[in-house]
């Protein structure tokens, strides 16, 4: 009688040493086989595995072929699991985002988001669970989901909802049109014209498009931003990535040149992910090795997502030097270092075409100016989603939303082909279904409604 | 108490749409029945629209036509018009509709059910049920005399207290001009049932000679029509158009200054009416902007001068009527042979039924048609199919006959019915249907013939055939998506004459029967099948490879559908000791008694956490009971 797979994370969230995200269902090793290796080569069958035996291996984003985590894998088969189904537990390192990414690679693998209390609902309806327990299971849905009600609702989602709803019922207005041209042929002068249907379409496309990519954009902000320390030998990049990082990770001199190779740390500021890598110092070298070292430096700042550019107190900024290491259109920071050294008042100037681009002033060697420079890589950093809005969609809600695209497009493709109106009508109503899950308005649509209240129908 | 000697099976109260149908279903399954009317010259009556079938009702007269039901012949008999809607829209959702002779409709019924071995029709007004221990044992007539009988279908239209309402006037009447049955309304609500007030109502019909034609469009009916029965012959009458028009700002204003002296706003009517088919009043009301609203006129038989005037029903008193209808233009000199009337009755909340349209409070008690809160021809008549089928299962003690919203229209119907009732008179719409892509016309009879063979509604004849389309069906299917066409000068010119795009490369022909401008006949001429192959084959193939994905889709959500529908609530479950519902859950579910889990998931206002609980309450209690 339960024929999906679900999946959940079954730790509490924070941060825990380790955090499970536990599988059920018969294609649980279906699942796992096209995400989880014992080698980082990739995925591999994990029907031969042996049932109550740790496994250790790696889960990998299939599609991007790279490894999210190291982990251990514990397949329980039926019936001797809680649930009596198959049961298989992925134990990795916890923090919200690893378990959310290995989360989200299970269900993309064909498992369902569990509801709430369904693994302790599946123990009982499969027999695991003695009879005598059945009322706790009961008052186990019950509370799930009102922590569940209560926790959507104590989220600040308010924004965001509202403007799915809105979304929502303009495909219901959508349905509405079209529902009643069928229903009510020759009663109405209610007509869909295929440009009107595009025009809704594409503007509901549009925001759940965007609220994807919120989720993803926000999702890159929480698995870690490049940040880069780039600028000329010895203006004590090194230093600061020491004071950032808070350890003596870079070896630090006098000597420009000292640091070769590229370093790599990560770094949390206000619970917001970094990777900062410290570069080599960017000049004309015939060193092989720091040659390579240039190289490496260039290709991070090409990946870079914020870059730190260095200048000693005193000395003056041209716009080429800029120009000859960092592209167009990435975010720049102007880290001025060495200000112990200088004069109070000394002027920095910046060329025009910077006037805009934030400029901190610090000693790294003193440790000033460094909490300033935190606080504008912040800025910086999430500067994006607080244009879009404040709130980042969920896991559930993205599922929903994916879903949502796809039936659209479907319905965009068959205005487009002047397919049948059933078939369009179809996909419509299971767009907005796919929103109504977010808006908590699973409740069937009341077209008919709609349709009385909008049009005048009968003999 | 006087009884009838002769006992009968199944007694069926009104001979209306709903009535003669469960008669009819009732006596194809052996069962000696006995069919009242109050009077035998109203048997079959259109009181309304003269007209059969229109969307989502089209799909029904085809189901009650798959189950070896009357109406769809009975309207090939006395049909004046076909005509198919939304031709232009795809097969799923085309309906056929016909217009008919009123009295030759009420002619030909009333011939079928007096040469139908089992049926005694007998003309007497019914004023009690007789019933004993809750369940019941037949019923009285307005003279005292008795009848017996082991199930009784109740199928009392708007008779039951109706009120008949023309501007501030009104007086007891089933129908104008007929009798109101106050005695059996009395009666059920003296054995508990709770009782609602609807209100419907008619536009009036005016003379044919007293109006200008020449201020309306014609409509034409459509010229080669298929018959509306799987079983017979198209209608050989004479076939009539009909007309449209429009009211205007003077018949607008008219109506707005007079909305007082209306029954419906004057105060006089409480019943609940329905949105879809509203009184004039209420277009003024309701759409304000409206400049003008489109009339119909339609004849109403062959033989006479009478025009049903669709679009004109209004609740005003006379003297307004006449200045109403006078205000259309082509209508200035129309005399009004029967007034428009708005109509109140009582029904029966049909949450109070079973899935079989078995009350749940009295035994052997059916209710069908608008009794149980709906509208329409077709939808009684469809109840009345379906209640008499299970009134003579429970006579012949055989499991309910009951089909689910994936498999007919009728399904869709009874499932909103008994699990969410309803508060003004119901209509069937295809929106309703969820799984409408599965549900049409053209394959009513290939849904419906096993079951009804089953039942013994449909003969082995029709099943045979019907399962030799569905093999040929399928076959053809195959051959078409194995068949690959080659580029040709030959094939691509006839893709060019089409405006389809031309190939390049090798094509199955599936695929190209799937573009919006190929048909099956195109795929004949590209490929042929071997040998020949029926319209009917054709039709099938062509909408089940055109619709493809879609109908997967929709099968694969058949299957979860039916899932849940398969987990059943035992009867007698007391919700009340559930452990974890709220009270208002319980309440719910106390009310719908729903069968099963499914079911219960449709009752208006129930989550997915009560339904989770519910779950795990039924598991408990089979296993308890099988430990």
């Amino acid at each position: 009688m339960t024929e999906d797979t679900i999946a959940a994370i079954a730790t509490p969230p924070g941060k825990g040493g380790i955090g499970i995200v536990k599988i059920s269902g018969s294609r649980s090793l279906n699942i796992v086989s096209k995400i989880f290796g014992t080698s980082k080569k990739g995925p591999e069958d994990c029907f031969l595995l042996e049932s109550h035996r740790i496994v250790h291996g790696y889960i990998f984003d299939p599609e991007k072929h790279f490894v999210i985590d190291e982990v251990l894998l514990v397949p329980m088969l039926a019936p001797r699991s809680y649930t009596s189904e198959d049961v298989v537990e992925i134990q990795a390192h916890s923090g919200n985002i690893v378990m959310a990414n290995i989360l989200e690679e299970v269900i993309k693998a064909g498992a369902r988001l569990a509801e709430p209390g369904e693994f302790t609902k599946r123990a009982f309806l499969n027999g695991r669970i003695d009879l005598t327990q059945a009322e706790a299971v009961a008052d186990i849905i019950n509370a799930k989901s009102i922590t569940a009600l209560k926790s959507a609702a104590s989220q600040n989602l308010g924004n965001f909802k509202s403007t799915i709803e809105e979304s929502r019922q303009k495909l219901i207005d959508l349905l509405s049109l079209i529902e009643v041209s069928i229903d009510f042929p020759g009663e109405t002068d209610a007509l869909i014209s295929q440009s009107k249907g595009l025009d809704t379409i594409k503007d509901v496309l549009d925001t759940c498009r965007s609220a994807v990519k919120l989720y993803e954009d926000a999702h890159f902000l929480r698995d870690g931003i490049n940040l880069v320390i780039c600028g000329a030998p010895n203006v004590g990049k090194s230093s600061l990535m020491n004071r950032l990082v808070e350890k003596e990770r870079s070896i630090v001199t006098s000597f420009p040149g000292t640091t070769r190779d590229l370093i790599e740390e990560p770094l949390n500021i206000n619970g917001i992910s970094f990777l900062i890598s410290d570069t080599a110092g960017m000049h004309e070298t015939d060193d092989p090795v720091e040659k390579i070292g240039i190289e490496k430096a260039e290709k991070k700042i090409e990946e870079s997502d914020i870059i730190l550019f260095m200048k000693e107190a005193g000395s003056q900024l041209d716009e080429k030097e800029v120009e000859a290491v960092i592209p167009d259109g990435k975010k720049l920071v102007f880290v001025i270092n060495k200000m112990d050294l200088a004069d109070d008042d000394s002027a920095f100037d910046l060329p025009c075409k910077f006037n805009r681009t934030p400029i901190v002033k610090i000693s790294a060697l003193y440790n000033q100016g460094i909490d300033i420079l935190k606080k504008t890589i912040m800025e910086l950093a999430v500067k994006n989603f607080e244009i879009t809005s404040s709130v980042v969609p969920n896991l559930r809600h993205k599922i929903a939303l994916a879903h949502a695209v796809e039936s659209l497009e479907s319905a965009e493709r068959g205005f487009l082909n002047r397919a049948d109106e059933i078939l369009i009508s179809i996909d419509l109503k299971n767009g907005a279904d796919c929103l109504g899950e977010i808006t908590g308005n699973t409740v069937k649509i009341d077209i008919l409604d709609n349709i009385f209240k909008n049009f005048c129908i009968g003999k | 108490m006087k009884f009838y000697t002769k006992k009968y099976d199944i007694i069926v109260v009104g001979a209306g749409h709903a009535g003669c149908e469960a008669a009819l279903a009732a006596a194809r399954m052996g069962c000696s029945v006995l069919l009242f009317a109050i009077d035998l010259g109203k048997i079959a009556a259109m009181p309304c629209s003269p007209s059969i079938g229109g969307m989502a009702k089209g799909q029904l007269v085809k189901e009650i036509d798959a189950l070896g039901g009357a109406m769809a012949k009975i309207s090939d008999i006395s049909a004046i018009q076909y005509h198919t809607l939304n031709t232009s829209r795809g097969p799923a959702v085309r309906s056929t509709r016909t217009q008919n002779d009123k009295l030759k409709y009420h002619r030909a019924m009333k011939s079928l059910l007096e040469k139908t071995k089992g049926i005694d029709l007998k003309q007497a007004m019914v004023e009690d049920l007789i019933i004993e221990n809750k369940r019941v044992k037949g019923v009285t007539d307005q003279t005292g005399f008795s009848f017996s009988g082991d199930t009784v279908v109740l199928a009392t239209g708007t008779f039951l207290k109706g009120v008949v309402h023309i501007g501030s006037s009104s007086f007891n009447a089933g129908r104008a001009g007929e009798f109101a049955s106050m005695g059996l309304a009395a009666c059920l609500v003296r054995e508990g049932f709770t009782v609602g007030r609807m209100k419907t109502g008619t536009p009036p019909r005016l003379h044919r000679a007293s109006i200008d034609f020449s201020a309306f469009v014609r409509q034409d009916p459509d010229p080669d029509p298929n018959a509306f029965s799987f079983f017979s012959e198209k209608s050989s009458m004479p076939m009539m158009p009909s007309y449209i028009g429009h009211t205007n700002k003077k018949s607008h204003d008219l109506v707005r200054k007079n909305l007082k002296n209306s029954a419906l706003y004057g105060g006089y009517i409480t019943g609940k009416s329905a949105r879809y088919c509203p009184s004039f009043e209420d277009k003024i009301v309701k759409f304000p902007q409206r400049q003008s609203h489109q009339i119909i006129l339609e004849h109403e038989g062959v033989d006479t001068e009478e025009i049903y005037a669709s679009g004109l029903g209004n609740s005003m008193p006379m003297e307004i009527q006449i200045e109403f209808v006078r205000s259309v233009e082509g209508l200035e000199h129309a005399e009004i042979m029967r007034p428009a009337y708005a109509i109140e009755y009582d029904y029966i909340n049909p949450k109070q039924l079973n899935p079989t349209l078995e009350t749940k409070s009295v035994k052997g008690l059916f209710l069908a048609g608008q009794i149980n809160g709906t509208s329409g021809y077709e939808e009684a008549a469809a109840q009345g199919l379906w209640a008499g089928v299970n009134a003579a299962c429970r006579v012949q003690k055989r499991e309910p006959f009951i089909l689910d919203r994936s498999e007919a229209y009728m399904g869709v119907m009874v499932d909103d019915l008994v699990t969410r009732g309803t508060r003004e008179p119901y209509r069937m719409f295809t929106s309703r249907a969820e799984y409408r892509l599965m549900l049409r016309e053209d394959n009513a009879d290939l849904r419906l013939a096993e079951k009804g063979f089953s039942m013994g509604l449909v003969d082995e004849d029709r099943l045979k055939l019907t399962r030799e389309i569905k093999n040929c069906t399928e076959k053809e299917i195959k051959r078409i998506q194995k068949t690959i066409i080659k580029p040709s000068k030959s094939v691509n010119a006839w893709l060019e004459s089409k405006k389809s795009p031309l190939i390049s490369t090798g094509v199955k022909l599936d695929q190209l029967l799937k573009r919006a401008d190929m048909s099956y006949l195109d795929v004949e001429y590209l490929c042929p099948a071997t040998g020949p192959v029926s319209p009917r084959v054709k039709r099938q193939v062509e909408i089940e490879i055109k619709y493809q994905g879609y109908i997967a889709r929709q099968l694969k959500e058949i299957k979860k559908f039916k899932n849940m529908e398969k987990i059943k609530i035992p009867k007698g479950i007391d919700f009340s000791l559930i452990h974890g519902l709220s009270n208002e859950m319980k309440e719910k579910l106390a009310e719908v008694m729903p069968e099963s889990l499914g079911q219960a998931s449709r009752i208006d206002g129930m989550t997915p956490a009560a339904i989770s609980v519910l779950m795990i309450a039924i598991s408990g209690l089979s296993r308890s009971k099988s430990s």
